[in-house]
This record gives structure tokens, C-alpha cells and sequence, in this order.
């Protein structure tokens, strides 16, 4: 009997694959990836540095290997600004996929909390942006998404509020060891649906 | 033989307690085989006073139903559009129909009735089916809960994959409730580490499968080889007597706190460490009859049962052996009781210490309490009749009970090593089940219990507060 530790080696594996997606469903999957991204980045500040990190303790440096290569597979988003997007094929997207889980498990702490106090603030008929943490999050959400997001000066403040509280649930799920399953079945699905 | 193997995942708001009887396979196969599984589930809500605490408890099959109802659940709220989230500003109105479709699409109304419901934005209602009781049809959870219960049921699951199907559907109904039911399980509450258990696991399934589905477990309690305190050496002075309160090993904020953290990004508030009680276990004494035939209360000092060399092994012993316990058959000549200064201490402080902490020992090493002394024979009766030492235990095991004033567990801890390894096979019982008589005056007390690698058993009345 051994204690094992928890691989840091990625399992694409894991992230089995239905049928080849068509190219909105990856569109899809691109836009859903960006978001969640963006959120973990408002939330806990990550930046691309520390998204680089991620990639290169999961082995993942060869598809996310510098700041370009991270901005490209980002800007593959549909719903982001700019030309030139870049196609985004399912082994990015299942490397983002692990990336992602993989820095909502660090953050868990703090997602966690966050989500707390949306319970209780809900709780008690008050506006998320009345403590700090949420508060900050959902500004920080609101900007990045106006500045990179095509239709971002259209999207109603309300909209975006809602967007970033549900996608903050969702990080919640994401941090957890079955997150990478859970997430990739969802943009699975939805992109199906 | 039949001894139990268990689980206990713990994570913030909930416990998830596995228990299960091994195979008499078991002695042909190095691993560990397993049948009867039962699981226990107490929602530890931190605004609850401990009577309200919901505990529910089935079989495998259902605890399989939960995990599937609760995983699709979780699923179907990740594939939620956004949309229906932000015109769901009336509570209980999230998207219900469509989910509800969902759930049907997905298959998660199991055949045990179990399923989940989003009631509002934020919160959930899990309809037990099958596992509800009289009190208790629908559970209430918000999203912190429900993801706690996913985790617990996720890491079961993730663990559990290979366990062979042995166990008998119904099997709790099957049995006659009572004494043998309680005695079949062992779950515990350890206020410090136990080593793996090993879990499952089929005749077939090869090792790796086993412990390779073991990395994604990360809130599996203490049960980790890592997280053992280093062992005691004999002579060191042994763990406190006071209980230390449950440690989650996910250190992660409760849910439901009514305290706001300070809400500063990064700097996370000291978790208040929920009571994990599983007092709302209804206690029916009419169920308490012990095989066994416990001697009678009020006489303590009476080894006439006792051949003489029993009767000087019950001169109290160490209270622990360390890990070297192959040499603890032979005692010294009575010696001072070796439980002096925090025993005594707490002795003191409960006002159960007579003025000489020897006399307070009568020569069978008990303290002098009759009514807890009652608990005490019906703990040794209990385990005389189930202790069957395993092949291979070379020395006693000890571990200290905690009783509630029902008579039930309250909390087991196991005292050194050994005895935290071999605390599957004891046939200790279930936390919260009946177990011996409720004590006359709402006292607690706690009874250490020696169980020796030749078949005899000893307990000690420690104190009763």
C-alpha cells in the first residue's frame, strides 16, 4: 500500500470526447473557456502569469508556452475584440480546461468565501456589491469584460452582475478534484445543446 | 470474521461516514473485501443547535442513488444558461421546469425517489426518496452545502468504483434492528489521525486501480498516512484526556456563518469548526439488550469472574504501549496508577476524585461511580462477545470512549497506533447507536477499553461528567 500524492501530470484522458465538435460548438466552448478565465481573474487577480505557472506544472507548457501563445488561445473566444482569431482545436481546449480547475482548486478558499457571502448578503435582500470581496469582483468582472468583449458597451450592468455571480457558482464547482470532469462535460453538453 | 472497514469524508458542512463488513473472503486475499456497506450523512449546519442536525443513514444502494441524484444535479446547474439564471429574480423560480426536465433528461430520479430541486438562486432542496424518515422528507441546502455533499459523495464514489456489489439490497431492513445490526459496523469520530483504512476492493480489480483512484480524494478526512501524528514512544506522555474538537482537513470557511468574514480579498477568516454530533440518533432503549449479559452494576470490586492472572492484567494498565506491544502482557507489581495527572485532573475537576487518587481505583482499576460502572461492565460484556483478536496482533489495543448520556458513542479515540489500525476490526459500534444503558444521570461518561491480543478485554471507567 502507498500514499499517493495527487498527480500533477494532466489526464486528457479524463475529459473523454463525444464527437468532433462543429465549429460553433467550439465557438461555444472557446467563449464559455474565456469567461470562466476571466473570472478567476477578477476574483483572485490572476494574471497570465500565474496562468503560465499552471501550465507548466501541469505539463502543459508545449500548448501554452509563452504570453502570446495564452493571449491567442484567449483571443480564439468569439465574443472577444480584434481580428485574426485563432482556431482553437479540442487539445487546447482540454488544456485550458485543466488550467482552469487546476487554479480554481488553488483559489478554492477564496471562491469558497465568495460564494458564502453571496449566500448571505441573498440571504438578507442585500446587493452583492455591498462587501468588499464581491464587490470588487463584480467591478473588476464589468471592466475586463467591457474592454475585451465585442458587444461590452452594450451588455446591460445588470447583465454582467448576473453573469459574473453565476459564474462565480460555477468556479466554485470547477474548484473541486472532479472540477476538470464537470467542466468539460459541460461545455460538452452545451455545446450539443 | 467480520470486521469493518470505513470511510469518513469530511468536508465543511457535512459528514459522510462509510461503513462496511468485511467478507470472511477477506482471509484469502491480501485486500480487504467488502459487503454490507452502510453510510451515515449528517448535515452540519454551524445555525443549528446539535438536536436539529439532519442525519440520514442507508445501504450502498442508496448511497449510490445520492451520489448519482446529486452529481447529475450539479451538472445540470453547470449547464444552466446564464439567461435563466438572471430571470429567476423571484426565488423558487430558477429555470424550475426546464431543470426539472433536466433532471428527468438525465436520469436522476433514481429508483430510491432521490432527487434535487433548485429552490431559488442560491439554494436547493434534496428529496430523499427511499432515505427520508419520518421527520425528515426534504432536505434544504445551499450551494456551499450541496457542493460539500457533491465533494463527500464524489470522493466516496471515486473510491468505492471497484468495490464488488456484495451487499444485500435492504440489507438494514433485513436485519433485525438492534443489537447485532449496531454491532456489525464500526464508524468513528477520532479527535486525532487514523491511518488508511483500506477501502474497497474486489477479488479482481488489480491494486492500481485501488490507489490510483485514490488521488482525486482530497477531502477524505485524516485518514492519511501523512497526517498521523508521530507515535508515541513508550514512556512519552500520552495525548491529552480532553477531546480535541474535529479537525476538517479542508480548512475552508462554513457555510452559514452568521458573522460576516472580514471581507478582505486573500485573507480568509479562521474556520469555525462545526460540531460534527450525531446526537439526533434516536436512542430506544428498549433495543439495549446485550448478548452478552453484562455483570451487574454496583460492583465494582468484585474479580471473582477473573482467573488471578486476569486479575492482575486488570491492574490498570499503561495507557499506551507505544508501538511496541509485544512486551505489554507481563505487569510490573501495582504501581500508582499511570494515569495520574490529567485523569486525576479531570477527575478533580468534575468532582468525581476521591481525596486519594489510589483509592479512587478499586483493584479491578476502575474509579468509583456505580451507575457509570454499569456502562463500563456493559462495554467489557460487549466486547467480550466481539473481540476477535486478528492474526497477527501482538499487542493490546486500546481506545477511549466517550459515551452520551443515552448510553450511545459519542466519540472514539483510538490510543496509539496500533490501536488506530486495528480499529476496523474491533467491531466497535456505530457513533450514535445504541450501545449500552443510558446512564441514570444524564452523566457522559468515558471508559477506556483495552482489548488484548489473547481475547480479553478490560475497561475502565475513566470519569463521568
Amino acid at each position: 500500500m502507498s500514499t499517493v500524492k495527487p498527480s500533477a501530470k494532466p489526464d486528457l484522458e479524463m475529459l473523454p470526447l463525444a464527437g468532433q465538435p462543429d465549429p460553433s460548438q467550439l465557438d461555444n466552448i472557446k467563449a464559455q473557456l474565456d469567461l470562466v478565465l476571466l473570472a478567476l481573474e477578477a476574483l483572485a487577480n490572476i494574471g497570465s502569469e500565474a496562468i503560465l505557472q499552471a501550465a507548466t506544472e501541469l505539463n502543459l507548457a508545449a500548448v501554452v508556452a509563452d504570453r502570446v501563445a495564452l493571449w491567442r488561445l484567449r483571443q480564439s473566444s468569439p465574443l472577444r475584440k480584434g481580428q485574426g482569431r485563432k482556431r482553437l482545436d479540442v487539445e487546447e481546449a482540454r488544456s485550458l480546461v485543466l488550467i482552469i480547475c487546476h487554479l480554481a482548486k488553488q483559489q478554492q478558499e477564496l471562491v469558497r468565501r465568495a460564494v458564502a457571502l453571496l449566500e448571505q448578503l441573498t440571504e438578507q435582500n442585500r446587493e452583492p456589491h455591498q462587501v468588499a470581496l464581491l464587490g470588487d469582483y463584480l467591478d473588476s468582472f464589468s471592466n475586463a469584460y467591457q474592454e475585451r468583449m465585442e458587444d461590452g458597451d452594450n451588455t446591460p450592468q445588470t447583465q454582467l452582475t448576473q453573469l459574473a455571480l453565476r459564474l462565480l457558482i460555477d468556479l466554485l464547482f470547477y474548484s473541486s478534484p472532479s472540477g476538470a470532469r464537470r467542466l468539460w462535460l459541460a461545455l460538452m453538453d452545451r455545446a450539443a445543446h | 470474521m467480520a470486521s469493518s472497514v470505513l470511510r469518513r469524508y469530511t468536508p465543511p458542512t457535512c459528514t459522510l461516514e462509510v461503513a462496511a463488513i468485511g467478507s470472511a473472503l477477506s482471509r484469502w486475499t491480501e485486500r480487504a473485501v467488502l459487503k454490507n456497506l452502510r453510510f451515515e450523512l449528517s448535515f452540519d449546519d454551524p445555525t443549528l443547535i446539535s438536536d436539529q442536525q439532519t442525519t440520514i443513514r442507508g445501504d450502498r444502494n442508496q448511497l449510490e442513488a445520492l451520489w448519482e441524484a446529486v452529481s447529475g444535479y450539479v451538472q445540470t446547474i453547470l449547464l444552466q444558461p446564464v439567461a435563466a439564471l438572471s430571470q429567476s429574480e423571484a426565488p423558487h423560480q430558477l429555470g424550475g421546469s426546464r431543470l426539472a426536465e433536466e433532471n428527468d433528461w438525465a436520469g436522476h430520479r433514481h429508483e430510491a425517489g432521490i432527487n434535487l430541486q433548485p429552490k431559488g438562486k442560491l439554494k436547493h432542496e434534496l428529496h430523499l426518496g427511499t432515505l427520508a424518515s419520518e421527520a425528515t422528507a426534504v432536505i434544504p441546502l445551499t450551494t456551499l452545502q450541496l457542493f460539500d455533499l457533491a465533494n463527500a459523495l464524489d470522493a466516496y464514489h471515486a473510491e468505492a468504483l471497484t468495490l464488488p456489489n456484495l451487499g444485500r439490497p435492504r440489507w438494514l431492513k433485513a436485519v433485525p434492528a438492534g443489537w447485532m445490526q449496531v454491532a456489525a459496523a464500526a464508524v468513528l469520530v477520532v479527535g486525532v489521525s487514523v491511518p488508511v483504512v483500506k477501502f474497497v476492493t474486489d477479488l479482481s480489480a488489480p491494486q492500481t486501480t485501488t490507489t490510483a483512484s485514490t488521488k482525486d480524494v482530497e477531502i477524505s478526512t485524516a485518514q492519511r498516512a501523512g497526517d498521523l501524528p508521530a507515535p508515541l514512544a513508550p514512556g512519552t506522555s500520552p495525548p491529552p484526556l480532553s477531546l480535541t474538537p474535529l479537525q476538517p482537513t479542508v480548512l475552508l470557511p462554513p457555510v452559514g456563518t452568521t458573522i460576516f468574514p472580514a471581507p478582505v480579498p486573500g485573507v480568509a477568516p479562521a474556520p469555525v469548526i462545526p460540531s460534527t454530533s450525531v446526537e439526533t440518533v434516536p436512542v430506544q432503549p428498549t433495543t439495549l439488550e446485550i448478548p452478552g449479559e453484562p455483570t451487574l452494576p454496583a460492583i465494582p470490586n468484585r474479580p471473582s469472574e477473573n482467573s488471578p492472572s486476569e486479575a492482575l492484567t486488570r491492574e490498570a494498565p499503561p495507557r499506551l504501549e507505544g508501538t511496541d506491544g509485544s512486551s505489554g502482557s507481563a505487569q510490573p507489581a501495582p504501581q500508582p496508577f499511570p494515569e495520574s495527572s490529567d485523569v486525576t485532573d479531570e477527575l478533580a475537576a468534575t468532582g468525581l476524585a476521591t481525596p486519594a487518587p489510589g483509592a479512587a481505583l478499586s483493584a479491578n482499576g476502575r474509579s468509583a461511580s456505580p451507575a457509570s460502572n454499569n456502562q463500563a461492565d456493559e462495554v467489557r460484556a460487549y466486547f467480550q462477545q466481539k473481540w476477535q483478536p486478528p492474526e497477527g496482533l501482538t499487542e493490546r489495543l486500546e481506545y477511549r470512549l466517550l459515551l452520551n448520556p443515552d448510553g450511545s458513542l459519542q466519540r472514539i479515540l483510538p490510543l496509539g497506533d496500533a490501536s488506530a489500525n486495528f480499529l476496523d476490526r474491533t467491531n466497535m459500534p456505530l457513533l450514535g447507536e445504541p450501545f449500552v444503558s443510558p446512564t441514570t444521570d444524564d452523566r457522559k461518561p468515558q471508559i477506556r477499553v483495552v482489548l488484548e491480543p489473547d481475547g480479553k478485554v478490560q475497561t475502565f471507567l475513566e470519569y463521568a461528567n
